[in-house]
């Protein structure tokens, strides 16, 4: 095995990917330090101070208590069971190595951010050939919340484990698919969203080769991933849908609603005068985003992405625009892995180069953000 | 403002979901060359007929409201079109079996709309909106492919738009069991036609549990399946036209059907009978005017409660 992956002539490529993709987010991270530094005065240097910043921010700590101490059935910890178990599952089991839950997960998300960028070449390059392969990797790298994917959380792993699965769906390896579907619903809530494609292609297959492939069953496997997670809900805490009690309590106020009443709360967030601040880090973003992905979606269409890579962008944006109190919008879209394809699928220079002036000149802006500990989740 | 950026953003989602849809159906039919295209043209020229000929219907009926009863959203549905149907839905949204023994609603369309409502949404009529909207499409599209296969696509193209100029038209895309049973009739038809027995049966199950018409498909079936030869549709569309005057007086004395549902729903037999139309011939033109005018008056009527 390990004599094939070195003899493939592409092996020294994904190996740089990995290393420059890992490398990037942390020269960015750096730059947005360094900006922080002529703000104010950290008080350390900068893995002690990414550290000491990190640590304590958004949902690391849930992660962290997680991986230490399983889910809870009652008290006040019994709320993160809203979050999904692979990832802290994953800093339990490298957390015998590192000694440190928070070192651990830097090192989970750094590793499954190396391996994400090289799907995203491998898939853009399967999808629209090398040289949009390589625009869609560099847009990947410029997204302006990557800090997410270097820290503690479970989106560098959710988005690997989507790639993998768009990529063998793609190719009709069924098994494979589904196995990392299912790991990917073990991830992220929009995990399930891949059952979408995975059924697409598996009909289409099938309907292609007019006969019926007991093998594409196995596509199946991945709402199995969400049947896992709602089984674990059942042992802890006694119900399947336990979760959703949680999430509809402080401090996440998330129900479902349809997409319109959801985007004009936004609105209505976004213009109200006393959250004037989060107004465009959090609410103008998630409405900005939420059109200009539709778009990007009908231009993927019509650029003749594969309907199924379409399919997973709509159903994963479905389900993240359905979060009622929704202010992790702009993070939940950095999983929405079509839009990078469909960057790579951009024919016009001057478009694509204004996409990739805006990204490059906000990422190192939202980097010192994070750095500030303002509210970007 | 707010309420504009919502609607966009959610007529967006749902334009993407029936584009995905379309290009589905364009993957699985697998024709090459111009079949396939003729197809795919076809598909979308009935589907955007239905949705297009609805929004304006839709929109016409909420100015017409707003003018009648003052400021309203447009898309505050259960203002506006709560009438006939769509009261029925209302008031049917937690079922019972007394609901059955009452109104005759059987189970399908608000235990479906309860499921989506419970799982996607906590709009209970907003999810039963959009799924009616869903059916009312699929109505449109099988009743078009129906007349295609029987008497070509030019001649289809033009009954597909008669019939969306009929009268009360509306009430396939509004929330009500009667939208979803024409939807599964539909399908059923579009079985018979393509004779495809297994989705026959799938939708005619699924046609029982929708709505007390159900039992006309269940005839219409039989005979459809009975029957060979030139005669076919004629006998069939026969069954389902008698069995449908039946059951329809019968339960319009319970008071399980309404007037509308009655004659309504010959469309769908009326798509195994219709004759072919001459070139360049008007005859559905004048027809689908009348129709229209006829049309118009009903719904002003219905807006300011006259009916």
């Amino acid at each position: 095995m390990i004599s094939k992956i070195l003899k493939d002539k592409n092996t020294l490529l994904y190996g740089k990917l990995f290393i420059v993709s890992i490398a990037v987010h942390w020269i960015i991270m750096f730059l947005g330090f360094f900006v922080f530094k002529q703000i104010e005065d950290p008080g350390s240097g900068f893995f002690a101070f990414f550290y000491e910043k990190f640590v304590v921010a958004g949902d690391t700590p849930h992660y962290i208590n997680i991986a230490k101490n399983g889910y809870a059935a009652v008290g006040e910890t019994a709320n993160q069971i809203v979050f999904y178990p692979l990832y802290p599952f994953l800093m339990k089991i490298f957390g015998f190595i590192f000694k440190d839950y928070f070192i651990t997960g830097v090192f989970v998300s750094n590793v499954c951010l190396g391996i994400s960028a090289i799907y995203m070449y491998k898939l853009c390059n399967r999808e629209l050939g090398e040289n949009a392969a390589k625009d869609g990797f560099i847009i990947y790298l410029l997204y302006p919340l990557e800090a997410f994917l270097i820290s503690v959380y479970t989106e560098s792993l959710f988005i690997m484990l989507t790639l993998m699965c768009l990529y063998y769906i793609r190719e009709n390896k069924w098994l494979i698919a589904g196995i990392t579907g299912l790991l990917a619903a073990l991830s992220k809530s929009q995990g399930i969203a891949l059952f979408v494609p995975a059924v697409y292609e598996a009909v289409v297959y099938m309907v292609r080769n007019k006969r019926f492939y007991v093998k594409s069953l196995l596509v199946c496997l991945i709402p199995c991933g969400t049947g896992i997670y709602l089984l674990i809900n059942k042992i802890v805490q006694g119900d399947f849908m336990a979760f959703v009690a949680h999430q509809a309590a402080e401090p996440w106020y998330n129900v479902s609603h349809w997409i319109s009443s959801n985007l004009s709360q936004h609105y209505g967030m976004a213009t109200d005068e006393g959250l004037f601040y989060l107004a465009i880090i959090i609410y103008w973003a998630q409405i900005i985003l939420y059109f200009v992905g539709m778009v990007a979606l009908f231009y993927g269409i019509k650029k003749k992405i594969a309907p199924s890579i379409i399919a997973f962008g709509g159903a994963y944006m479905f389900l993240s625009y359905l979060h009622g109190w929704l202010i992790s919008g702009p993070r939940y879209m950095l999983s929405c892995v079509t839009l990078y394809i469909i960057y790579a699928a951009i024919d016009n220079k001057i478009v694509k180069q204004v996409i990739f002036v805006i990204f490059g000149l906000l990422c190192v802006f939202c980097t010192l953000l994070m750095w500030r500990g303002d509210p970007i989740m | 403002m707010g309420n504009f950026i919502g609607d966009l953003g959610g007529i967006l989602m749902i334009a993407l979901i029936i584009v995905l849809a379309f290009r589905f159906v364009w993957d699985i039919i697998d024709k090459k060359g111009e079949a396939a295209a003729l197809f795919m043209k076809d598909f979308i020229f009935y589907a955007v007929s239905a949705v297009a000929l609805f929004a304006a219907v839709f929109f016409i009926g909420g100015i017409m409201f707003n003018h009648a009863y003052g400021a309203s959203s447009l898309f505050e549905i259960e203002i506006i079109w709560n009438k006939g149907l769509v009261q029925d839905y209302l008031v049917a949204h937690k079922y019972s079996f007394s609901e059955f023994a009452e109104k005759g609603i059987l189970p399908l369309f608000p235990v479906l709309v309860s499921f989506f409502s419970g799982l996607l949404f906590d709009m209970y009529i907003e999810c039963g909106f959009y799924i009616s909207v869903l059916c009312g499409v699929i109505t449109t599209v099988s009743l078009g492919f129906v007349l295609r296969k029987r008497i070509g696509r030019g001649a289809a193209a033009e009954y597909i738009l008669l019939f969306l100029c009929m009268p009360a038209m509306m009430y396939i895309f509004m929330p009500s069991a009667f939208a979803m049973f024409m939807a599964l009739c539909s399908l059923v038809m579009l079985g018979i036609v393509y004779e495809k027995k297994w989705l026959t049966i799938i939708f005619t199950a699924l046609c029982l549990i929708t709505h007390v018409y159900g039992l006309a498909v269940l005839a219409m079936v039989i005979a459809s399946f009975v029957c060979r030869g030139n005669k076919r549709n004629i006998i069939t569309a026969g069954v389902f036209s008698a069995a449908l005057l039946v059951l329809g007086i019968i339960f319009l004395v319970m008071g399980y059907v309404c007037i509308y549902e009655m004659w309504f729903v010959y469309v769908i037999p009326a798509c195994l009978v219709l004759p072919k139309v001459k070139e360049n011939s008007n005859i559905i033109k004048y027809v689908a005017f009348g129709m229209i005018l006829i049309n118009s008056m009903y719904m002003t009527g219905l807006i300011y409660n006259a009916f």
